[in-house]
């Protein structure tokens, strides 16, 4: 328990004082799991929404797997981008093993899913008439969609929090394309696995208690966000 | 004639493969209040969006303002509005909703101001403007959408049961307001209902559906007398629907009801396969046995069972010749009507319907 303590005031101290190696980790991992959500919401929602309103023919199929995405383990969404990214894979002529672009293109693998789906749930629980009365009123398609994005925005809003939540809290993905390397693809899970690893449970549990900090933070502003606009809808 | 804003020809919608609307032909004139009424799962919802483009067709012909349904959706379909069932609003306040159409159609804000005050002004509900659309009353809610389809002045109006789940007086308020906003912009209507007095309140012209297609089509009056099935007669609240059997011999043809202990000379042609005899309330005499009556009559004897008052005409049920029948008498003569009571009664058989 002290232990515990002592990891939370560390980690106090560290931000306090801005510690540069703790802040460098702290913007690479905001910059990385927040670019990997920013894609996987431009794949995400246009796929949650183009499933919630066309019906077809194996749409059941494609559902389950999206489903199923949604709880993919990250340790296989790094192997699998390992074995893309690696200098033979197929994308290997990019060199980009072990860089922060690799850990993004993983997040982004296993973030997509997650927003896909419950941008569907989202667009589906809207009544399904309000895209007939949007197009009776003289809207575009496009108009339409976007119609319909705004409508479903607090169930977008949570579909984005929790597909930055789950990647801004992988390990495996990131360690294993990112390979940990120390200023340039560490992120604070990864760096926390190490200073398990070396036995420093301290600095640990201080980069722990950052992690959660700043997961914390961002989360906050997006709910703070939500709940303005429910009470705007109220 | 008018020119035609809706001309529909041959048109078949399919859902899932399946054959969900079927109009051999179907014209509506400009300036046309027309009512489609019918039983659940008739297509009349079926038939709004496809005239609205809002569902494909895939066989047939349809022209919106005499032009193709098949190209120009978006500004065929800006000629029209759509009232549904549902309110369907967004988040966010009357005035916004309102403003809807015209802001997707990018119009200025000093324009879109105006016509939403005059437009909820016609409908009185300008006080409403700053209210949040999600929490107005259902009343208010129908006013609103009301003003909202037609602040974009459409040349053709569809409304999709609007005021289904409204009080009768709001109904007929709303109606009455309607009528008057579309007779003022010479609109063309389309009303689907479920409830004959509004359609008969509404408009001179009724088409009735069945399974996806156009069985009737008519004054109001004729269909509330004269329903294409037994369907169509419970919808329009037939007093007797009876079960019959109809039986062609040397002297005529009869009406077998009661399980064959009733009969009823009918000097007319008869349909064929008809299984259900129409007997409207209103067509039935209180007589004096001891009077002389048209040979032509059908006369029955039978006993009062209820006597349900009403304002001008009373309902009174009787059972007669082994069937339960509603009469609709006035109030003089039904009113002094005790239970269990004898009744001598007529009626003219060239009233009856066969279904």
């Amino acid at each position: 328990m002290e232990s515990i303590w002592q990891g939370f005031l560390e980690a106090l101290r560290l931000l306090a004082i801005g510690d540069p190696e703790v802040v460098q980790v702290v913007l690479l991992s905001l910059q990385v799991s927040g670019t990997a959500t920013a894609i996987s919401v431009v794949i995400g929602v246009p796929l949650g929404l183009w499933l919630a309103l066309h019906d077809f023919r194996g749409k059941p199929v494609l559902l389950s797997f999206v489903n199923f995405g949604m709880g993919l383990p990250p340790v296989v969404v790094g192997l699998f981008v390992s074995l893309l990214l690696w200098r033979y894979g197929p994308l290997g002529m990019f060199g980009l093993m072990y860089t922060p672009v690799a850990i993004v293109v993983a997040q982004a693998v296993i973030a997509s899913p997650i927003i896909a789906g419950l941008s569907f749930a989202a667009i589906g629980s809207l009544e399904p008439k309000l895209r007939l009365q949007f197009l009776s009123l003289g809207a575009t398609g496009l108009q339409t969609n976007w119609l319909l994005i705004k409508e479903a925005r607090l169930g977008l809003m949570a579909a984005v929090m929790a597909g930055f939540g789950g990647v801004v809290s992988e390990v495996g993905a990131s360690m294993m394309v990112g390979g940990n390397i120390r200023g340039e693809t560490r992120v604070l899970t990864t760096a926390t696995v190490m200073e398990v690893g070396r036995g420093n449970y301290e600095l640990a549990l201080a980069l722990s208690f950052v992690l959660l900090m700043v997961a914390y933070s961002v989360v906050a502003v997006l709910t703070y966000s939500q709940n303005s606009r429910r009470q705007d809808a109220a | 004639m008018k020119a035609a804003v809706i001309d529909m020809a041959g048109v078949k919608v399919y859902r899932e493969e399946k054959l969900v609307l079927d109009v051999p032909a179907l014209q509506i004139a400009s300036g046309e209040l027309i009512s489609v009424i019918g039983p659940n799962g008739a297509g009349k919802s079926t038939l709004l969006q496809t005239i609205n483009l809002l569902l494909p067709y895939r066989e047939g012909r349809l022209r919106l303002f005499g032009e193709n349904g098949q190209e120009n959706l978006l500004a065929l379909r800006r000629r029209c509005a759509m009232v549904f069932q549902e309110p369907l609003f967004l988040n966010g306040t009357v005035f916004a909703n309102v403003a809807l159409p015209l802001r997707l159609r990018n119009l200025p804000g000093a324009v879109i101001t105006e016509r939403i005050m005059t437009v909820l002004d016609m409908f009185h509900c300008s006080h409403l403007v700053n209210r949040q659309a999600l929490r107005l009353s259902g009343g208010e809610a129908k006013r609103v959408c009301l003003a909202r389809a037609v602040v974009c002045e459409p040349e053709l109006l569809l409304l999709d049961e609007p005021f289904a789940a409204l009080d009768p007086a709001t109904r007929k308020n709303l109606l009455v307001e309607l009528r008057q906003a579309a007779e003022a912009r010479a609109m063309t209507v389309v009303f689907v209902s479920h409830n004959l007095n509004d359609v008969l309140q509404f408009t001179e012209r009724v088409i009735v559906m069945e399974k996806g297609t156009i069985v009737q089509e008519g004054h109001p009056g004729k269909v509330i007398r004269r329903p294409a099935s037994r369907a169509i007669a419970e919808l329009a609240g037939m007093d007797n629907i009876l079960p019959c059997k109809l039986e062609k011999t040397v002297d005529g043809n009869q009406i077998l009801l009661g399980q064959g202990r009733s009969t009823i000379n009918y000097p007319f042609e008869m349909p064929d396969g008809a299984q259900h005899c129409c007997l409207p309330g209103d067509i039935f005499e209180i007589d004096d046995p001891d009077q002389l009556k048209d040979a032509d009559q059908v006369r029955w004897t039978g006993m009062v069972r209820q006597v349900i008052p009403g304002i001008g005409v009373f309902q009174v049920v009787v059972e007669a010749e082994g069937l339960i029948l509603n009469l609709r008498l006035a109030r003089e003569q039904a009113a002094h009507l005790v239970i269990g009571q004898v009744l001598h009664f007529s009626f003219n058989p060239a009233e009856s319907h066969l279904i």
